[in-house]
């Protein structure tokens, strides 16, 4: 007790917790320096992923993924509607991301935030351009009627490493969709009660996100702490043969070196994605 | 070689033209690619609402308005780029509790638009005279069905193309800051592009400092005037 008094006529120290809480920063890079970070894991370690198919009974084609404690749930949901003018045997794709209170307090009640905005947009982006899925086998008939899926991901708890969970949602629960049967008569669309048709997914794409710390510290799956304090993020997703899909990188400067050990561990990533989502079928 | 549409060579980016101090606002430049034009004001270091403040740093406040219409989760995304990429080049810890607000108005749409609004913003923000670490400058391409990169791509270029990316480097070190790559590509070409845009970001860099200097020169040939 003595030494201990006398220590502190000299520093002043802290807990643990009240460091984190008023230098985030320093308390991060004093577990970088130990080569480990808070959560214990080792700058490589993704954290433990897990995929449900079929949690939804209502919806045509559901998901839930956990990644560490970042738990998405995406639904989809398929409508009738007509198609665009320009595009008369294309239907559509529409994903969502909605980030309510409920997964984090930094999220208020209301209109949709920036970041569940630009979520979904890059959805959107990467299911268009990579062309994800074929939009023509959404076709019902031409220029009457297409299918619609509605894809909407919430985000349950939020943990950091959205973006990558809720890719992995997205794709898996397209993978579960069962439609009915379609056929268009008299301006009437009339569908099979059994629903058997599974969609034609062209590609598969998963990503694998990165945060970067002091500009030379790759640390693999942020949590939202790492990504809160980094702010410099990177995210890779390929698909199965290896392509490349998507690129995003924000945040300070970083070299193509760097970059190409993202795309290598965005790769070993992939095939471990891969294998739990092949579990996950089986154990429906 | 010349066989686009518009007669440029591939590796060829659009005549650029900048101009400065357009508005009464503190800072405001007008950045444009052959079509593509920007328009954007900055404001501050000003006074910042209560919940948006910082102890430590200015808030960066960025609003994107689309030519037509009201604001997509497109224009949330390009909001989203421009601060997270000035973010890191902004000195904001030396205007520590005020606002420094980016607007950019989108004045004509003809593809590579995310790279002008980074540029616009660059030549606002110096025009405003922000402490800045750095200056940025920004470039599109895509690669196109017969795999041939396209710099500086126009909006006819940009349709049915394999992949589009564009790119964000800072000046001082040429790294790279922000990057979007979307569509099919592999890891040479990804490279490929990187190398090409690098590379005509010198370009760009060049070009703002010529517009820099213009001012300049005006200003004193104003100020013996007098």
């Amino acid at each position: 007790m003595g030494n201990e008094n006398n220590n502190l006529k000299s520093t002043i120290t802290f807990e643990a917790e009240t460091f984190r809480r008023i230098q985030p920063e320093e308390y991060l890079r004093k577990f970088i320096q130990q080569q480990v970070r808070p959560d214990g894991r080792s700058f490589n370690h993704f954290r433990k992923t897990t995929v449900n198919l079929s949690c939804i009974s209502t919806a045509d084609g559901s998901s839930m993924v956990r990644i560490g404690n970042t738990t998405v749930v995406c639904g989809i949901k398929a409508e009738v509607s007509e198609p665009n003018v320009n595009l008369p045997n294309e239907g559509y794709l529409v994903p969502n991301v909605d980030l309510s209170p409920i997964c984090s307090p930094r999220f208020k009640p209301g209109p949709p935030s920036e970041q569940a905005q630009v979520l979904s947009e890059n959805l959107n982006k990467l299911l268009k351009i990579s062309k994800v899925i074929d939009l023509k086998t959404l076709c019902i008939e031409e220029g009457k009627a297409v299918w619609v899926l509605f894809a909407d991901i919430v985000c349950v708890n939020y943990d950091g490493n959205v973006f990558d969970a809720c890719v992995i949602a997205l794709i898996s629960a397209l993978m579960n969709v069962r439609l009915p049967k379609a056929f268009y008569e008299d301006g009437l669309v009339k569908a099979t009660e059994e629903k058997s048709i599974t969609l034609s997914i062209i590609r598969t794409p998963y990503s694998a996100s990165f945060a970067m710390f002091d500009g030379q510290y790759l640390l693999v799956d942020p949590n939202e702490m790492e990504e809160s304090i980094t702010k410099d993020g990177t995210t890779v997703v390929v698909d199965e043969t290896g392509q490349l899909c998507n690129i995003w990188k924000i945040g300070s400067s970083c070299s193509p070196e760097q970059l190409k050990t993202c795309i290598s561990k965005a790769r070993d990533r992939y095939a471990d994605i891969t294998s739990i989502i092949e579990k996950a079928k089986q154990a429906i | 070689m010349a066989n686009r549409a518009d007669k440029r060579s591939f590796s060829t980016i659009r005549p650029i033209s900048i101009s400065q101090s357009l508005l009464s606002r503190d800072g405001s430049a007008s950045f444009s690619f052959g079509k593509t034009k920007v328009l954007c004001s900055v404001n501050g270091p000003a006074e910042v609402k209560l919940r948006d403040e910082k102890l430590d740093k200015a808030t960066i406040d960025v609003v994107v308005r689309p030519l037509v219409g009201t604001p997509g989760t497109k224009d949330k995304t390009h909001e989203y780029i421009l601060r997270s990429a000035f973010e890191s080049v902004i000195q904001s810890g030396l205007h520590p509790r005020t606002q420094i607000q980016i607007v950019s108005q989108v004045m004509m749409d003809d593809g590579s638009i995310i790279a002008a609004a980074i540029n616009a913003t660059t030549m606002a923000l110096i025009d405003a005279g922000i402490p800045m670490k750095d200056i940025v400058a920004a470039v599109s391409c895509v690669i196109n069905k017969e795999d041939q990169i396209l710099l500086d791509p126009t909006a006819q270029e940009m349709e049915n193309v394999k992949s589009i990316h564009t790119f964000a480097f800072d000046k001082s070190s040429s790294s790279l800051l922000f990057c979007e790559s979307l569509g099919l590509f592999t890891d040479d070409q990804y490279f490929n592009c990187y190398e090409l845009c690098n590379v005509a970001a010198g370009r760009i860099f060049e070009e703002i400092r010529g517009a820099i200097t213009n001012k300049l020169q005006e200003y004193q040939g104003y100020q013996t005037e007098l």
